[in-house]
């Protein structure tokens, strides 16, 4: 194999998270010349979907308590088998691709816009997410009897005008209300003086007082915004773009639908598909390679061609973890690839105080039962959906004692088999909470209970593995959006992925930020992800128009 | 009909030379086709070999009429010839089933004889199928593709007409149902096409028909209308659908005056609840008014009312004999619905557009205009205090819809000068 | 005449709507005068089976733009009963089966060039074999009108019947009082009218079953404020006319929507002006033509129902035209006063 020294690269990129994915994906007809590499044996980095048996592996590699390793006191607790006797099936290891950060894209949402004019949605299967469902505490059986407060339902989330005329248990008033708000927020940014005095204000306040929506009624629409903190956290700045988002989305592909994930395990799919691109353009993948160094004097080098545009710096030094050293004008990257010692590296900006940092608390549940009552088809016409969202209003999880001012919703991702992510009559609960450590995890726990019993089913028997694990990352909260940033000339740094729920349209600021430095600006901005089919035709180019 | 929403980008005036070329060669080859098929026809080849002709040149213009109706020569030639040839097979069984033909003996039987399994009333049913059904198949593209051409919706008719008049009832019935869910997938592609909706009236009636063995389906079909309209409120062809079940269901289910009203009652939830989940959509106004209509007939009593319509609304669908104290007591529930509506608007509510607010004053205009009408029919009941407090509120209404409404002050000028004319 | 649409397309040059629009009658002329010459587009072709209707629109549209010699009379004459059959009826194009659209298009043309009589000067049968063709198609059990012998029925060949007939003043022919019961069995709840008995109200339908209660003398049989109401509201913010609640804006809607208030005498009830404006933002000013709605590829069809739209709104310039017939008022007058 020639030697990765012996070439002049345009672009290292290090780590195969969906942002660096996506720049070699955007670099894959440009010409450059790009090294990209990975210091796991996988691609995804923290995008990366899991066999079993990976999924093992990740988690026995121990925790490791650096605060820029996101993911922190992961352990994987298999369910026992009910009375001894081997009841517990075994799970077949490879049958599974267990996603780290399942995400879902919408239909308006600028990564799908992208991986459409790149071309590359046709190595792509989508499904649709269907229903959105919020539990609802029951305290009346249907024979009137009080119940305990583990008791509970699911109610739909409507998806727009028909489902609210058809709900019954709204009352004319409100609905009216409901529609009112709907109908501006479709609108919103043109008529910010209905709101823009309730911006940095709680978004159910803004409801209430605006529109006069109850906060009986507010669990839908905060539902729709996947916040992941709680109600009186959540500003109207916040909650307006993604409620919009939503409902602009809806139908777009199909009748009962906004919102798609990626076949084979989310984000990860997206990843590979894009690195395999820019393999196809001539990138060169390496795993099991990270970086050890990184230093701005150039590995004994004469030349420096290609120096491009306004990067008039000098070509960046990159060691591997094998030893090898090689020179590239460019080095991307997240902090987590990249290490901190840089060299040269200028004062002030420090990598490793990044901005309020959080920790999720996820978790990952494989179900022996399909919960086929998630999935309705979405309409008429419409498909059958793989994914399914279920919202714990955070009220819905307190115990009596406990009434916690800020207790932030749970939210849970199900999967169906059709994902692929798991054999057909199983599904993937994906469960997540915007609270640390062992307080986190119980309140997974608990919802995920909650919701196989509104289902029917009972969690002790029907839970067959299960795996625990936090994610740090930037803050969707805190407002600050950052973009990329060159630390030092030559190095590009991603900020870490993000928690949300949904792919956030940000990511791919991010990436066109590095792009642009990378090609040089006076590009024009059209060329950016959008491409023509290759000439040579492979079987999954064909075009279908 | 000719060309609607045409956003074309290249000028033909633009064209290369080579574009051009090629042009003209596609001309060339379209009227050899049409030359080839319309020779054809002229000499009387109603052939399957015509009839391939001609689907390829339907494919490349459907709405080339006369080769439609070259297809209809060519196919009720293959009946014909299917006919012809059912009975000179006559089939030979041992049975005593006797065949009425007398010049067929055992001697003559053809080697393919195999006995019939059913009458000979419809000797020819089996190919005469297929030849239909063919077609049938040969249509779904098309109608996939044009779904708003009106001669594809004519051959399928025409299609199932033949198969009522030369198939058994079973069969006929069988087809005839597997068109309402042809129709039904085509309306639940595009709701508001109207040939969807006329065909699927057309399938109903022929499966609802004696010939057929039918029985009447107005109910399912007032259900489908509910269900379309749950699918989307702005369907204005299902609630047009509706309001002509509606008269039929009635009287099928032989309504007494108490479920009449009953009926008028849930009716009447059913579009207020759709009006409060959408106050801004036409068509559930329009439904709205068709109810108010209901109970408005005009009185007996009117003077030279400009409003009065003679014939066409004077028979109520739901209930003819409303008195007129339950009309004006209906007419006086459902203007406090509507008020209800305004409650909370406010003078200066931007979000909810004027549009909107427009169909609420103006349904409250005519609704007041109508209860008026009939409180001076009640002439015991006119109180004429509360008539001049009322002019003045739809004055002020009048003046809403002048402001929210200017393109249509001409209609509001004549609503004015209604008003004066009633309250005079 | 050909139905081809383009070259021009509707609003290419930006107006504003609060600017003053002009209506570019020459450009228009010179557009309608080149349909015939296009056979070296293919959509010439595939649109021959509109030819007939194509000259009727590119006709009056000449002559409502002030224009009436721009094609010439005698071989748009011999055109026309190039497409006569024996049995009295006018196909689309030579060599098209004769139906009832191109019939009725055909007798409005000969009208219009008050050419009647050649259909007997020149051994075709007279306007009698015509007139036979026309009653032959009516339903004498249901007064509704079929467009050939394969079947159809649609409001629009009732209207056909009795405008070409009244025309020829051979309304004789038929049961006009079953025409009239059948069309009154096509109004709807809102006052409007369908295709047939139990279809959906549509301003196309409206205009033909209007038009016929008109021409029988039978108004009175409709509900003019409650259509009047159904009507007005196809007016959109942009001022233009849809065909049917919740659809786009048309340019020939502002001749169906339109004619039809004039002959219930509400046409008052939309706004004329904003109308007018935006079927000229439907011209394009260099290549002439209208298009459905600005931005789209013109046709003659759009031509024709914007310039006639036009004139119903009394726009300037323009020729007369009468709302029950769409043909030139001077013509309608000639023939029907004249008995």
């Amino acid at each position: 194999m020639d030697s990765l020294s012996g070439t002049f690269w345009d672009v290292v990129i290090a780590g195969t998270g969906l942002q660096q994915s996506l720049l070699a994906l955007s670099l894959s007809r440009s010409g450059k010349k790009v090294l990209h590499a990975d210091k796991n044996r996988y691609y995804g980095g923290f995008e990366a979907a899991f066999t079993l048996q990976e999924a093992e592996e990740w988690l026995n590699k121990g925790d490791e308590d650096s605060p820029l390793r996101p993911f922190r006191k992961a352990s994987s607790v298999p369910q026992a088998s009910l009375d001894g006797s081997n009841k517990a099936p075994k799970l077949s290891a490879r049958a599974y691709s267990l996603a780290l950060s399942p995400q879902l894209l919408y239909a308006r949402s600028s990564l799908l816009q992208a991986l459409i004019s790149s071309k590359v949605y046709r190595q792509l299967e989508f499904l649709a997410v269907g229903s959105w469902w919020i539990y609802v505490p029951r305290d009346r059986s249907e024979t009137g009897e009080a119940l305990t407060s583990s008791h509970g339902e699911l109610k739909k989330v409507p998806n727009g005008r028909e489902d609210i005329f058809s709900d019954d248990l709204i009352d004319l008033r409100s609905k009216r209300s409901l529609m009112k708000f709907l109908k501006f927020v479709a609108d919103y940014e043109n008529m910010s003086e209905v709101w823009s005095d309730y911006a940095s204000i709680p978004f159910s306040e803004f409801l209430r007082s605006r529109f006069g929506i109850s906060m009986s009624l507010q669990a839908p629409l905060l539902a729709l915004t996947l916040s992941p903190v709680s109600p009186s956290e959540t500003p109207t700045s916040f909650a307006l773009p993604r409620i919009a988002r939503h409902l602009r989305s809806m139908g777009v592909f199909g009748p009962g639908f906004g919102a798609v994930l990626p076949k084979w395990g989310g984000g990860a799919e997206i990843a590979q598909v894009a690195c395999r691109a820019c393999a196809v353009g001539g990138g060169v993948y390496v795993l099991d390679e990270g970086i050890s160094d990184v230093s701005n004097a150039p590995a004994d080098q004469g030349e420096m061609p290609g120096q491009v545009g306004s990067s008039a710096h000098h070509p960046v030094a990159v060691t591997l973890s094998s030893g090898e050293t090689v020179n590239t004008l460019w080095l991307v990257g997240s902090p987590d690839d990249i290490p901190k010692k840089s060299g040269t590296t200028r004062s002030g900006n420090e990598p490793e105080s990044p901005t309020r940092e959080e920790v999720t608390s996820k978790s990952i549940s494989i179900v022996s039962s399909p919960l086929t009552g998630l999935f309705p088809q979405t309409a008429e016409a419409g498909p059958v959906p793989a994914g399914a969202v279920v919202v714990f209003p955070p009220e819905t999880l307190l115990t009596e004692e406990k009434v916690a001012e800020n207790q932030p919703p749970v939210y849970i991702m199900v999967h169906s088999s059709d994902s692929g992510e798991c054999p057909s009559g199983q599904c993937i609960l994906y469960s997540s909470v915007f609270i640390s450590g062992d307080e986190g995890q119980a309140t997974l726990d608990l919802a995920v209970n909650r919701l196989l019993s509104s289902l029917g089913e009972d969690p002790k028997s029907c839970l067959l593995w299960s795996m625990r694990y936090s994610q740090q990352g930037p803050s969707l909260h805190s407002g600050v959006v950052s973009s990329c940033e060159e630390r030092s000339p030559g190095q590009i740094f991603f900020p870490r992925s993000s928690n949300g729920l949904a792919f956030d349209d940000e990511l791919l600021n991010n990436v066109k930020c590095a792009y642009e430095k990378i090609v040089g600006s006076d590009n024009e901005d059209s060329s950016f992800m959008a491409f023509s089919d290759r000439e040579v035709p492979t079987s999954y180019m064909s075009d279908e128009e | 009909m000719a060309s609607h929403g045409v956003p074309r980008t290249s000028a033909p005036t633009e064209r290369t030379p080579q574009a051009q070329a090629a042009e003209l060669q596609k001309i060339q080859e379209y009227k050899d086709l049409v030359e080839l098929v319309n020779t054809k026809i002229r000499q009387r080849e109603y052939t399957a070999d015509t009839l391939a002709l001609i689907s390829k040149l339907l494919k490349r213009n459907p709405e080339y009429y006369s080769i439609w109706n070259h297809r209809r020569l060519v196919l009720q030639q293959l009946f014909s010839d299917a006919q012809q040839a059912a009975q000179i097979k006559q089939p030979i069984t041992s049975s005593n089933d006797t065949t009425s033909h007398p010049e067929s003996t055992p001697d003559n039987a053809t080697t393919d004889a195999a006995p019939a399994t059913h009458p000979t009333q419809y000797p020819a049913s089996e190919q005469i199928e297929l030849l239909l059904i063919s077609d049938l198949h040969f249509l779904v593209p098309l109608l996939r593709e044009f779904p708003k051409c009106y001669w594809i919706w004519n051959h399928r008719q025409w299609l199932l007409q033949q198969a009522t008049h030369l198939l058994p009832v079973p069969r006929v019935r069988r087809l005839w149902q597997e068109e309402l869910g042809l129709v039904a997938k085509m309306l639940s592609m595009d709701s508001r096409n109207f040939h969807g909706w006329g065909y699927r009236r057309r399938v109903v009636a022929e499966l609802e028909s004696p010939e057929l063995q039918g029985t009447s389906m107005a109910e399912d079909e007032f259900s489908y209308t509910t269900k379309m309209i749950k699918t989307s409120l702005s369907n204005f062809s299902a609630w047009h659908y509706r309001s002509k079940l509606i008269p039929r269901l009635l009287n099928e289910r032989g309504a007494s005056r108490e479920e009449r009203r009953k009926f008028l009652d849930s009716e009447f939830n059913l579009i207020q609840n759709a009006l409060w989940t959408d106050s801004a959509d036409q068509s559930l106004w329009f439904y709205h008014a068709f109810l108010m209509s209901e109970l408005s007939t005009t009185p007996s009593t009117s003077s030279s009312s400009s409003s009065s319509s003679p014939s066409t609304s004077s028979s109520s669908a739901i209930i003819p004999d409303l008195s007129p104290t339950e009309r004006v007591a209906l007419l006086s529930r459902e203007l406090d619905n509507i008020k209800e509506m305004l409650e909370d608007e406010d003078e200066d509510d931007t979000d909810t557009a004027p549009a909107e607010r427009k169909y609420i004053y103006h349904a409250l205009v005519q609704s007041t205009l109508e209860k008026q009408k009939w409180i001076r029919a009640v002439e015991a009941h006119a109180e004429p205090k509360a008539i001049a407090d009322d002019k003045d509120e739809v004055q002020s209404w009048i003046s809403k819809l002048r402001a929210l409404d200017p393109f249509r002050m001409g209609r509001w000028d004549d609503v004015a000068r209604q008003v004066d004319d009633l309250y005079a | 005449m050909s139905l081809v649409s383009g070259p021009g397309r509707g609003g290419t040059h930006a107006h504003d709507l609060h600017q003053k629009l002009d209506l570019f009658t020459d450009k228009h002329v010179t557009y309608i005068k080149s349909l015939d010459t296009r056979r070296n587009e293919l959509e010439y072709w595939l649109t021959e089976h509109l030819r007939l209707n194509g000259v009727y629109w590119g006709l009056t549209a000449l002559h409502l733009l002030g224009h009436p010699e721009a094609l010439p009379r005698d071989e748009t004459i011999d055109f026309v009963l190039s497409c006569l059959h024996e049995n009295g009826g006018f196909g689309a194009a030579p060599g098209h089966d004769p139906h009832m659209l191109y019939t009725v298009s055909a007798v409005q043309i000969l009208v219009t060039l008050d050419a009647i009589d050649e259909l007997s000067t020149r051994n075709k049968g007279g306007k009698e074999k015509v007139g036979q063709f026309i009653a032959s198609l009516q339903d004498v059990r249901t007064g509704s009108f079929c467009g050939d012998e394969w079947g159809e029925t649609d409001t629009r060949f009732l209207y056909g019947a009795l405008n070409a007939l009244s025309l020829l003043h051979l309304t004789h022919l038929i049961d006009m009082e079953k025409a009239v019961s059948h069309v009154a069995s096509c109004a709807n709840f809102d006052g409007g009218y369908g295709i047939s008995a139990g279809a959906e109200s549509h301003a196309g339908q409206i205009f033909t079953c209007v038009g016929a209660l008109a021409i029988a003398n039978r108004l009175d049989l409709v509900d003019r404020n409650k259509l009047g109401i159904w009507l007005s509201e196809r007016q959109l913010p942009n001022g233009g006319l849809n065909g049917r609640p919740e659809k786009l804006e048309d340019v020939c809607y502002s001749w169906w929507v339109a004619s039809s208030l004039a002959m219930i005498d509400r046409l008052h009830w939309i706004d004329s002006e904003k109308l007018a404006k935006f079927i000229l933002t439907c011209q394009d000013p260099s290549m002439g033509g209208l298009a459905d709605r600005p931005g789209d590829m013109v046709d003659v069809f759009h031509t024709h129902f914007g310039i006639a739209g036009l004139s119903l709104l009394q726009y300037p310039g323009l020729e007369e035209v009468d709302p029950v017939y769409c043909m030139p008022r001077k013509v309608t007058r000639r023939v029907l006063e004249h008995r």
